[in-house]
């Protein structure tokens, strides 16, 4: 005990980080990279890289606040990047740090370029959109810019700002609107608007739902577009207007 | 824990009074539903846009319609039965009262201090200060734009100004000593939807409008508003010049009672928690508040439960949830068209919403309560029932489909 008490420096000690939310990001980690397993990725061969939304994890954790903080942090760390597709609020998607490297890496002509980004960029600025003057300061040139356009890493949000984005987000984002839509119209139809979860995952939809039901299912929950009632047969799907 | 331990812990030390209040606060809240002993004496004729409750007594309910006419209730029951029915004790209508609104009462409210007093404003472009007792207005304000609504500061000494929120771009304040508006508040682009005073600083006012953004205000302050509440906290950077607080229209506001927090709702069907002191968006997600009216709705918050509890109008239920986590506890349905207002009451733990369908209703803690099967209780029962008035004299009760 003695001996602790010489070894210990009070110049250098640090108090100790108040982490009270440590345990439930590892929750909403734990959800987020359970559902990237539903994600078919051999059917895109590669094309696109796994991605969920982030209002798929509403269905699992019912704390919306602490999700989105949660969210938040793991964002500002750097180990996940958010990416907004499409027009409305809520249409948010999560992609791993290590598979977005990894795919600009594979994807970009440019290799140089792509090297830059990341370091320059990427690690710096966590939103979902960059200005302008921020990418001239970071060293890229219009030439530049128009590369990484053409490889999908940004786009054109207004004259002075750029969203940013992954290599095949056109073609994730036409399979699960379409998916989600041709869901939703399921549901419609049915008796009562309602269908039994099992119900839905025996039906065949490859050819139109290429995600999966799955995917689905954690989609439109989150989304809010149908309630999940709990049944003594499973999960019963009512479409709510 | 039941209420015989919570009562000796009480007695015993291990908990202090305020907290047990808060306690037993909490669990009557969380068993809120449709009362089936008390209502509220069915009086008026078009839908109701706007209650209030006094804060003095909590026992007096002012209600505004669609017609203009507003209506006074008597909430208290000491009758001492269960079976009760809120009396009307006051009425002022377009037949009885030539003071009263020409066209519709958006907003009403209760003087502050005591119920001699109540202002009310309107699509008449008038707000009228009224005399309680003798059902006359003391004073008008003539405003330069219809009226949204109106807020009169709960804590001032020092000042005695009516907000005003109008089809105006500016926030007008109307000096109750003088009769007239004296200041005006120029920052918005559009009409101003929903007005509110702080609490706890007398000075310190909230509008948010059409143009969907949100600003503080000191009164005081020379030039322009103190900050506008920016959705994003600064973080996204496309409109830098234009920080909006909401998608849509922001037309409901409300303070949490200790000044620390505001609540904002808007036509984007979102409802967000800011922070009164710098501005900034807390990022607590209540999920989609869905609602058809752009004009707005009056919600409410209990303070005194421990997690606190916003009840929401939206569409033709209630729904209430946690202040600070957002998870929706409770979807109260008992309305038959769209909810636009509620009033908690903290005295008794109920709520009184107000509706399109004409109806209040009170939503009280009581699913242990039963009735006694006393015969005396019954009589009263029946005799109260038959108190609702008709409305004409020609009006049959059944609907003949022989024409």
């Amino acid at each position: 005990m003695e001996q602790a008490d010489e070894n210990f420096d009070f110049d250098s000690a640090q108090p100790p980080v108040q982490q009270c939310i440590a345990k439930d990001i590892r929750q909403s980690e734990e959800a987020l990279r359970q559902m990237l397993l539903l994600f078919p990725e051999e059917k895109f061969l590669g094309r696109v890289p796994r991605v969920v939304m982030k209002h798929m994890i509403y269905s699992r954790i019912p704390n919306r606040t602490l999700v989105d903080k949660e969210i938040d942090e793991l964002n500002q760390t750097g180990v996940i990047r958010l990416f907004k597709l499409g027009s409305e609020e809520e249409s948010l998607a999560i992609l791993f740090m290590e598979q977005y490297e990894e795919l600009i890496e594979r994807r970009c002509t440019d290799s140089a370029l792509a090297k830059r980004f990341i370091i320059n960029v990427l690690k710096k600025i966590k939103e979902i959109s960059v200005e302008k003057a921020v990418l001239a300061n970071a060293g890229f040139t219009e030439t530049d810019i128009k590369t990484l356009i053409n490889n999908c890493l940004l786009t054109v949000r207004t004259s002075t700002t750029y969203w940013f984005v992954f290599p095949g987000a056109g073609e994730f984002m036409k399979a699960y609107t379409k998916g989600r839509q041709n869901i939703i119209h399921l549901i419609r139809k049915s008796k009562y608007q309602q269908i039994l979860q099992n119900e839905l995952e025996q039906r065949d939809m490859r050819k139109t739902v290429q995600l999966g039901i799955r995917y689905h299912v954690h989609d439109i929950i989150g989304a809010d577009l149908v309630i999940c009632v709990n049944t003594t047969s499973g999960n019963m799907l009512r479409f709510s207007n | 824990m039941n209420d015989v331990d919570a009562i000796c812990n009480l007695k015993t030390g291990l908990i202090d009074a305020r907290k047990f209040r808060s306690n037993q606060a909490t669990k009557r809240v969380s068993t809120l539903c449709l009362s089936n002993f008390q209502e509220v004496e069915n009086s008026h004729s078009a839908g109701i846009n706007t209650i209030d409750l006094d804060k003095v007594e909590g026992r007096y309910l002012l209600s505004g319609g669609a017609d203009g006419s507003i209506h006074i209730h008597d909430v208290l029951n000491l009758s001492g039965n269960l079976q009760f029915t809120c009396k009307n004790v006051g009425k002022i209508d377009r037949q009885s009262n030539r003071y009263c609104h020409k066209y519709s009462v958006e907003c009403v409210q209760w003087y502050p201090l005591d119920t001699g007093m109540f202002l009310s404003s309107g699509m008449d472009k008038h707000l009228k200060i009224w005399d309680a007792n003798a059902q006359i207005p003391a004073d008008v304000v003539i405003i330069n734009g219809k009226i949204y609504h109106h807020h009169m500061s709960p804590n001032a000494t020092q000042h005695n100004l009516v907000a005003v929120a109008s089809t105006a771009n500016q926030v007008f304040l109307a000096d109750l000593r003088s009769g007239s508006t004296t200041h005006e508040l120029r920052c918005h682009s559009s009409s101003v939807l929903s007005v509110k005073w702080s609490p706890m600083q007398e000075f310190q006012l909230a509008s948010g409008s059409m143009d969907n953004r949100l600003l503080m205000w000191d009164v005081r302050a020379s030039r322009s508003c103190l900050f506008s509440m920016d959705q994003d906290n600064g973080r996204n950077h496309a409109n830098v010049e234009k920080t909006t607080a909401h998608n849509g229209y922001v037309h409901s506001l409300s303070f949490t009672s200790d000044g620390l927090f505001l609540i904002s709702v808007g036509t984007d069907s979102r409802m967000r928690l800011w922070n009164s002191e710098t501005g900034r968006n807390e990022m607590i997600n209540y999920g989609k508040i869905l609602m058809e009216s752009k004009k707005g709705t009056r919600f409410d918050i209990s303070s005194d439960t421990d997690p606190q509890m916003v009840f929401v109008p939206s569409q033709g239920n209630i729904l209430v949830y946690e202040l600070t986590t957002g998870i929706k506890r409770a979807t109260l349905l008992g309305h038959y068209n769209t909810v636009t207002c509620c009033a908690y009451n903290e005295n008794l733990h109920t709520l009184y919403s107000g509706s399109n369908d004409r109806n209040i209703l009170v939503w009280a803690p009581e699913a242990a309560e039963k009735i006694r099967e006393d015969p005396v209780n019954k009589e009263v029962g029946f005799g109260s029932r038959s108190l609702m008035p008709r409305r004409t004299l020609t009006e049959d009760a059944w609907s003949s489909d022989e024409g």
